[in-house]
């Protein structure tokens, strides 16, 4: 029982202080290295693997070191996001997804939270930078700029006490010193226009609880382009809604992505959103990426265990069902993971050779990558 | 916005007539009368009148021979015209006996809020922004021992530096020695040095509460999402946290900052002993020990009407810093 009860989430207040202590020293050297005065453009400055690519992620490695352990949130994520096209990155809540695209924007809850391994390339057009390495002075310019995030939580991400219009300004401001007052609020009020909100004067002049969570939403999303940037995060942006909205706030990014020819990574868990809006899919599970395609591959042909279950326990009109599917079993702790498989203890597909270690990335086609052993037949490998 | 602070205004009447009312009741109803200790001194002299007799004839002369519900009234009465009559024991109006020592204790008040506001919120504010750094645990650990260990001490301790052994300071007092030869200009200074060590105690006392709740709020306001919108627009640290994080944890700091209105004016009793100040902690001390009612009336009335001000003061301030609290 108490042999039991140890490899669960329990451990004792001495083995927790040994971990903070080690956690600190680790943060610390990681804080120090990212707060030097001077970092040097070589450390920061890369080139893309592909220049068609607005975003690389390379390998990324996102832990957070908290009292009970290391929590490897986003362990050795790979995959692009092409320029004027739009990824779907798909899993369950605590897979990753969110840590992945925070970790691009290096807003991730430091000193707690840290990119220890990888790369993630930006690029920015004329530069490309290396965003895990990148100092806090370039990640200011870059955010909001030319990335720029709209969060899932249209109700609480704007700030209570700023008018809706001073908010938005602020952005374009920060960007674009050499704006004059007047051409910074005609720009605001012709980003309110443009996401759709009729009373546009009143808006720019209200407070965000006056306004409706599609309505905040909008506000979010017309302050995320309003630096026309490259590349659009957006972090379930309909969780949030209702599904009326929902389709509006989807099909208004779709024709804003067009307008401007930015990318989109859009982040859910709603595959109906995914297959509408996506070009690529990306589906990860407990912090790596375990196919990935595109939408096409993912939706008529998903090979991995993970995205077969995905797909079935999503409702179909038409299609009458007793109970709707659901995939057995729980994501593994994620401070121990095993060194198999991630999914092979709820995985009804299992082979042989998944006793084995962590599969590596097999090639379905050019384009469709999945890291399972069943794939190992016919697909090429991929060393990882 | 007019209507609400009338609303509040007439409210803020109301509640006063019931605060006085009680204030009034209590004071009658104390043990120490002081017009039995007067009768009792009285009585004593060669050839007076019995005690019994003095009694009823003070109590008369002072008004205490009606029942307190017609007492309150008679009060009330010349209260609201402004006449709070003569303090008994100190024999000069209320008002002026009030006003001659109320200066003393309103710089010592200002002095050490003034002195706590400006270490407790950035201090505050430090402390959240590096959460669980060496300086958050040496600002918590100061500001505790502050919290936790009384003003006595610290006047002692101060006294014993910075009087004793540096001698920079007088030991007590409100003026020094050679007051009465300086120049207008020295004199004020001669006092302001005087008061030097009593602001530092009180400000350290106080320092410590002020200082966690800035913390707490800014610890919160600073994992809430729109300071992760105000980062991911691309602004500076600074601008994150000088702009969009401190207007929000100003919003309940307010609120604390307006109650301390009355504590401006209601002395420091304990620090005013130790350091022999005429202020009004001392004096209202010393008359509540007698039973003087009119100058306890008064006293406790005007902080009755500060802490009705400072609540009407705060939800106004509430109203201009929080957007969602303004009233239509």
């Amino acid at each position: 029982m108490s042999l039991k009860k140890k490899s669960a989430n329990y451990i004792s207040a001495k083995e927790s202080r040994e971990i903070s202590k080690k956690n600190r020293k680790i943060t610390k050297e990681l804080e120090k290295k990212r707060n030097r005065k001077h970092i040097p453009e070589e450390e920061y400055i890369t080139k893309m693997k592909n220049p068609e690519n607005c975003v690389e992620f390379d390998n990324v490695h996102t832990y957070f070191f908290t009292d009970i352990g290391t929590v490897k949130s986003v362990d050795g994520v790979s995959f692009d996001v092409p320029q004027g096209k739009t990824v779907g990155i798909v899993g369950e809540s605590g897979c990753g997804k969110s840590v992945t695209s925070l970790s691009l924007m290096q807003l991730v809850q430091r000193p707690a939270g840290q990119t220890v391994e990888g790369e993630i390339r930006f690029n920015s057009g004329d530069k490309v930078v290396n965003v895990v390495n990148a100092p806090a002075s370039v990640m200011q310019k870059l955010r909001g700029n030319y990335m720029s995030m709209i969060f899932q939580e249209p109700m609480t991400s704007l700030n209570p006490v700023f008018r809706i219009g001073e908010q938005i300004d602020e952005v374009i401001e920060l960007h674009n010193p050499e704006k004059s007052k007047e051409e910074v609020k005609a720009r605001t009020i012709e980003l309110l226009e443009m996401v759709g909100i009729a009373n546009k004067e009143g808006v720019y002049q209200m407070y965000p609880h006056e306004l409706s969570g599609g309505m905040r939403q909008r506000i979010c999303i017309a302050m995320a382009l309003a630096c026309d940037p490259k590349l659009i995060i957006a972090d379930e942006p309909t969780t949030a809604l209702d599904v009326t909205i929902q389709a509006q706030i989807l099909d208004l990014l779709r024709n804003l992505k067009d307008k401007i020819n930015s990318s989109i990574m859009l982040i859910t868990h709603d595959l109906g959103v995914v297959a509408e809006m996506a070009d690529y899919v990306v589906v990860m599970y407990a912090g790596r990426v375990i196919e990935k395609g595109t939408a096409r591959e993912i939706f008529k042909d998903p090979r991995h265990p993970y995205t077969i279950g995905l797909m079935n326990s999503k409702p179909v009109v038409g299609k009458k069902v007793d109970k709707l599917y659901s995939i057995p079993g729980s994501v593994p702790n994620p401070v121990n993971m095993p060194d198999y498989c991630y999914f092979k203890d709820r995985c009804n597909m299992c082979v042989d050779a998944c006793d084995g270690a962590y599969p590596c990335e097999y090639h379905v086609s050019p384009t469709h990558v999945v890291s399972c052993y069943r794939c190992a037949e016919g697909g090429t490998a991929n060393e990882q | 916005m007019k209507k609400f602070v009338l609303k509040r205004v007439l409210i803020s009447c109301l509640l006063l007539v019931f605060v006085t009312m009680i204030i009034y009741g209590v004071m009658r109803c104390m043990p120490t009368s002081y017009v039995e200790q007067q009768a009792m001194e009285l009585s004593k002299k060669p050839g007076a009148k019995s005690y019994g007799e003095w009694r009823d004839q003070l109590n008369a002369q002072y008004g205490l021979d009606t029942g307190i519900v017609q007492g309150y009234f008679t009060w009330a009465g010349k209260a609201v015209r402004g006449q709070f009559g003569d303090s008994w024991y100190w024999n000069q109006p209320v008002t002026k006996k009030f006003a001659s020592v109320i200066w003393y204790s309103f710089a010592l008040a200002l002095g050490s809020f003034i002195l706590e506001i400006v270490i407790a919120i950035p201090a505050g504010i430090l402390a959240a922004r590096k959460q669980y750094s060496t300086s958050d645990y040496v600002i918590t650990v100061l500001a505790l021992i502050g919290i936790s260990l009384p003003s006595f001490f610290f006047a002692t301790i101060l006294k014993y530096i910075f009087a004793i052994k540096l001698g920079w300071f007088d030991l007590y007092g409100i003026v020094g020695r050679m007051h009465d030869q300086l120049s207008p200009v020295g004199q004020f200074f001669d006092m302001a040095k005087h008061m030097v060590l009593p602001t530092i105690v009180l400000a350290i006392v106080s320092i410590g509460s002020l200082m966690r709740y800035t913390r707490t709020n800014m610890l919160e306001v600073l994992n809430s999402d729109y300071i992760r919108t105000a980062r991911a627009k691309g602004l500076s640290e600074s601008v994150v946290v000088n702009k969009h994080a401190f207007r929000n944890t100003l919003i309940p700091i307010i609120t604390l900052l307006g109650g301390t209105l009355p504590g401006l004016f209601s002395g420091a009793m304990v620090t005013e002993t130790l350091f022999q100040i005429p202020g009004i902690g001392y004096t209202s001390y010393q008359c509540v020990m007698q039973g003087d009612i009119p100058f306890v009336m008064f006293y406790m009335t005007f902080i009755a009407i500060l802490t009705l001000l400072g609540n009407l003061i705060a939800d106004i301030l509430y109203a201009v810093v929080d957007p969602r609290v303004r009233v239509n």
